[in-house]
This record gives structure tokens, sequence and C-alpha cells, in this order.
């Protein structure tokens, strides 16, 4: 993958591409009870899925599951299971949760590109959503 | 021979014999400055330049040599060997070593300058005018940069926002009618210092033999020496002085050649903004009126010292060019057809980009009127220059083969320590991570830990250190006040002299220091 294929503004994106299909589909996408707010979080990223892709492919083998990546992720943002804010709040606290990554060196290469582990794990998931979603549909 | 003037070393009878005070090697920037602080001072001063007035290339042919060690293909191109030297193809580009440059830092091998940046501050101000810049004042503030507008972490606790200044003067043409005039300054052009005969004490220099290229030769005899012939050169001259068969002068403790340094050159990644249309203008390459006339900068950042303590990295300067999306180019020709520029029958050409981008430069028409916003930026290329450590194993040699006047032509072995590689990755690595944290985009670096060199990468024409300044004869060629540490009259000029070399360009500092030798020798003479 070039760096003009992933430098793409979406690279960033946290808002904006309104991907209502995926929200809707949050809910069957395989997320356990009660972390719907991340599968809500996940469909705003605007991800496509070639970045998705290439984070799964960055992370650990054994970090690769919805439910392992959800785990990871609502555990980092001091989420309880059942007790996850909103996906507005969920938001704000990815990130925050994302620069203290860099701060702190929790940083994941992903085609050379450097991302904090939360919004990796975030696109990873989201594309497993998606995938998931496109089999649902 | 009248002194006072502008000569040719061909039209020196052969065999003649010079009597001066001050005999000066080289004509660039530190050669000129010297000569130039003897101007108004009662004693002779003679100024031998190798090249003539303009490019010549079988002059140029002497800089030839070869490379041994990490590839090292510029010696030819990377200076130029005529009156002005390489300022006259220079960019210009001027600001003083930062402190940390001269401070003693326990994680660089061989580091620290016998004296630290206040020091020298005063010569700093002075070499000022003689590159023809604005006031020596380097904070940003001062140069039209709200520091609001810096976007963190080009001002954050890791990285500081600076600027430098640029010079429009090229010495040969700016200062040689001044050294025309000058009634006790000769200059010789077309003379090539060959040799520096000790004389019979050995502490001293007796006298210099000079050749030119048609084969005519002669001798100086001067009080005082000045080497000033360029990074590489100073050390081939002294390594290829004194008796035949012998290590050189000054080079009792095998110092002379080592330590070659250059400031490290390649890409250093890429970092995608957030926001492409951020109002992101720190880094202007403008003019400032605000000093009583029109003084041009340009803003860059670096790693603090704070950081480069913390985490024991070398200095880095870090610039970057903006890649716009292609909007751009419509803009461009949308500006030419409108305003009528002549474009050589390219205008259906350029009405067709018009057209082809119709709604980004619409879009970009609409959002400057109404926002004030700029191009969209679809990236910015992020480009280094970092620190070399000292290091005595790259080093300047003396050949086999001769050049025409048949002096030993130069190898270079220049060699890299792996430290050299892995703490400027580590600064990059300390980049991506500020520009995450800060929300500013993300960064792709091109140079990662344990990986290669970018593609790009090369040594690039600020050659350092081959004669370094160390109070201690063991571990310094000459001493504080640029002598020699063995020869009692023999003094260097330029970046040779440099025991690190930091990141920033090195004309002002070889400027400064040249004028604080001019100050030095006129006590000495006196």
């Amino acid at each position: 993958m070039s760096w003009l294929t992933f430098s793409r503004r979406y690279l960033l994106a946290t808002a904006g591409a309104g991907t209502a299909w995926l929200l809707a589909r949050a809910g069957e996408s395989g997320l356990p009870a009660g972390e719907e707010p991340l599968g809500a979080l996940c469909s705003d990223l605007g991800c496509p899925p070639s970045i998705g892709q290439a984070c799964l492919e960055a992370l650990p083998a054994d970090e690769i599951s919805k439910q392992s990546l959800a785990r990871s992720i609502l555990g980092d943002l001091g989420c309880q299971r059942g007790g996850c804010p909103p996906a507005r709040v969920l938001a704000c606290l990815a990130r925050e949760r994302s620069r203290n990554d860099f701060r702190d060196g929790r940083i994941v290469r992903v085609d050379g590109w450097m991302l904090s582990r939360t919004e990796t794990r975030l696109y990873a998931l989201t594309a497993l959503s998606q995938a998931a979603g496109t089999k649902a549909g | 021979m009248h002194p006072g003037m502008i000569l040719d070393a061909h039209s020196v009878p052969a065999g003649t014999v010079l009597e001066t005070e001050v005999c000066i090697v080289g004509a660039g920037a530190a050669g000129i400055t010297l000569a130039r602080e003897f101007i108004a001072s009662s004693f002779r001063v003679t100024l031998l330049e190798s090249g003539g007035m303009n490019y010549e290339p079988d002059i140029q042919q002497l800089y030839a040599g070869r490379s041994i060690g990490q590839a090292f293909e510029t010696l030819t191109t990377s200076r130029l060997r005529f009156f002005g030297g390489t300022t006259n193809h220079w960019g210009g580009w001027c600001l003083p070593l930062d402190p940390i440059d001269f401070a003693p830092r326990d994680h660089l091998p061989y580091h620290g300058w016998p004296f630290q940046r206040p020091y020298l501050d005063p010569w700093y101000r002075r070499a000022q005018a003689v590159c023809g810049l604005g006031p020596y004042d380097y904070r940003p503030s001062r140069w039209g940069i709200r520091p609001a507008e810096i976007p963190p972490p080009f001002a954050g606790p890791d990285f500081d926002p600076k600027i430098l200044q640029v010079s429009s003067v090229h010495f040969g043409p700016a200062y040689a009618s001044e050294l025309r005039r000058a009634p006790r300054v000769s200059v010789y052009l077309h003379a090539n210092a060959f040799n520096f005969r000790p004389d019979e004490s050995h502490a001293a220099v007796g006298e210099l033999a000079v050749k030119a290229l048609s084969g005519n030769h002669f001798t100086v005899r001067a009080r005082i020496y000045i080497l000033a012939a360029g990074g590489i050169e100073n050390a081939r001259l002294l390594l290829a002085s004194g008796r035949a068969g012998g290590n050189g002068l000054g080079n009792e403790h095998d110092l002379v050649g080592r330590f070659f340094m250059v400031h490290l050159t390649y890409s250093g990644g890429i970092i995608v903004p957030s926001h492409p249309r951020m109002r992101f203008d720190f880094r202007q390459e403008g003019s400032y009126t605000g000093f009583g006339g029109k003084h041009p900068f340009i803003s860059f950042i670096g790693p603090t010292a704070a950081a480069m303590h913390r985490l024991e990295l070398p200095n880095m300067f870090i610039d970057w060019s903006y890649k716009f999306s292609p909007v751009v180019h419509g803009v461009d020709a949308l500006k030419r057809v409108i305003e009528g520029e002549p474009h050589g029958g390219h205008w259906l050409a350029d009405l067709a980009k018009v057209v082809g981008s119709l709604e980004g430069v619409t879009d970009f028409g609409v959002r400057k009127v109404l926002f004030g916003e700029g191009i969209p930026i679809e990236a910015m290329a992020v480009n280094c220059a970092s620190e070399q450590e000292p290091n005595p194993e790259s080093r300047i040699l003396l050949g086999s083969a001769r050049d025409r006047l048949g002096m030993p032509e130069v190898t270079v072995d220049w060699q890299l320590a792996p430290e050299d590689k892995s703490k400027a990755a580590a600064t990059l690595q300390l980049l991506g991570a500020e520009i995450g944290r800060a929300g500013f985009g993300r960064f792709r670096p091109a140079l990662v830990e344990g990986g290669p060199w970018p593609s790009d990468f090369y040594g690039n024409e600020h050659q350092m250190g081959t004669t370094r300044m160390h109070r201690d004869p063991k571990l310094g060629v000459v001493d504080e006040n640029c002598r020699l540490h063995t020869m009692s009259n023999l003094y260097i000029a330029g970046s040779s002299v440099f025991p690190t070399g930091g990141a920033n360009n090195p004309t002002l500092t070889i400027v400064a220091l040249a004028l604080r030798l001019a100050d030095h020798v006129k006590e000495v003479l006196t």
C-alpha cells in the first residue's frame, strides 16, 4: 500500500462518514451485549476497508476477534461490562486515550504509519464489523 | 611586488620569496573574512586562492579524490575552488549553532567545545553584518511569527520552532573590490598552497611552498599562517606538509583528518495533518520588514535541548514541503489565464486543467472568499538534516594518486556510527508520537529503528571536524584559539575545527570564528 493510498483524510476521520448502514448493524455485528455504543463509535470512524485490513494485519493474532478487540478497547476506556457511556462520550474517551497512547509509547506501525494502539484496534474492529455486516446483509 | 592588489600567481617570477605578516590560504567565507579584518591594520596580508575569479574546470578538478567508506561522491561538486569559494553557489542559510551544540553531552562521544555559545555571541553578532543579514536575533517571535499560531507539537515540550536568515552575499563578488583597494592586502589567484615547511625548530612554519598549474612556483614567508581551505582541504594540506614521507603537520596524535563529519540529509517521512484546510503558515519563506529593511528568513523545527538531554538524541534540523491536493495545479492555471501571463501558447492546456479540476477550483475559491482558507494540504513531506556523532574512524586520508600539482589526492573514508541511524530514528519516533499526541495528524517516518537509511540519504556539503578544536592535544588538532597545538604560528579557520557539528548550517559559525581568529592574530602580532 503506498502512502498516497493510506494518507487520505479518512485515515484521521473521526466523524462525518455517517454510515447508518453500519450503525444499524452494530447490534448484529457480534459485539457482546451492552457494548453497542462501541459499535456505533466504529461506524462513525469512516474507516475504509483497506485501512481496517492493514490494522488487522498489524495487531497480534490473538487480539484479532471482535470480542477480544472490544474487550481491550473498552477496558482501556474504563468501561465496565454493560456500563458503557453513549457513543459520543466514548468517542471523546477514545480520542483522549489515543493521545495518551502516543505520549506513553503505545504505538502500532500500520503500513509504516504511527497509529495509536487504541485507534488501531478501533479501525480493526470496524473492519471486522463491516465484514460481518456484509455477510449478514 | 606592490602590495595591495589582486595578482595572478602565473605572473610571479619563479623562485620569488614573498614576505608578509599574515598569509591566508583560501579565499572562501573564512579567508575573505579574515583578510577584510586586516584592511585597516598595519599588517601586510597575503591571501592565496587556488582558483581565479571564475569557475575553471581544471582547477576544480584539483578537488578530485575517491571514497572508500560510506559513499561520498560530491568531492568535486559540493565545493567551489575559485575566489569566494563555496559561497559562490551556497543557499545563504545562516544561523548560529544552538547552545547545546557547544555544551558537554555525556551521551555524545568526544563531545563539547572549549567554550560555550554566549562566549561566541559577540562574533556571531559581527558575522551577521559580514553575511549581509538582519539583527542577531533568531527568536521566531521577533520575526512576525506569533507563538500562538504555531500548532503543537512544533511549539511543544519536545520540539522548538526556529528560524534562519537567508544571505544573498556571495563573498567573491561582494568583497573583491574592497580587497583590491586595500593597500596592505595582496590577493594571489591561481596560487595553490603546496607544503607548509617547518623551520629548524620544527615548532613553527618557516615557509609555504606555492605552485600554479602552469608549473610556476614561489614561496611565502610569514609571521602567521592561516589555513582556510575548507573542511577537507585543510586536513589534506596538513597531511601533505612537512618532510616527505612524514605523517604531516600537527599530526603527532594521529588526529588530522579524523572525525570527518557532515550533516546527514534525508527524507524524514510524511505527515498527514488532521485538518487539511488549517491556517498553518508557520513556515514562511518570506521577508520580514520589522528591522528597517527586508530580511528573508525560513522557519523550521528541531528537538528541544531538554528532549535531546532526556532521550540522548543528536540535534536535528527539520523542515517540510507541502504536498497540495491536485486542485493546486488548477488554481495555478486559473491564475495564469486570468492574469494573462505569457504562457507560450499553453493557455488551452491551462484552461483544460481548470476545467478538469473545476469542482476543486470552485470549492477553493468559495472557501477562500468566505472563510479565508488556503489550498487543501494533502500531506507534508518532512526533510531532515541530523547531527553526525564525532567518530575517529571517519576520516580524510591521502591517496596514492596525485593531482596535476603533484599533491596526493584525497581519500574519504566516511564512516557512520550505528547510533547515527538509531538516534535519528528515535528522533523521528518522538516527532511521530508528538504529532499524534498533539492531535496535529499522523506521521509515517521514513527511517525506523533497525531499518535502512531512506533511499535519498546522503552526506551533505557541510564538511567538518577534520582538524578539531580541543584544549587537550591528544583530543584535538588545534587549541581553543584555533592554533595547531604543535606549531606556534599556524592557525586553522573553517568548519574543520568544529568538534561537534550540530545540525545547523555552518557558515555563520565559520565567519564568527574567523572574526574571532582575526582579533586573536592581531593581538599576537602586536
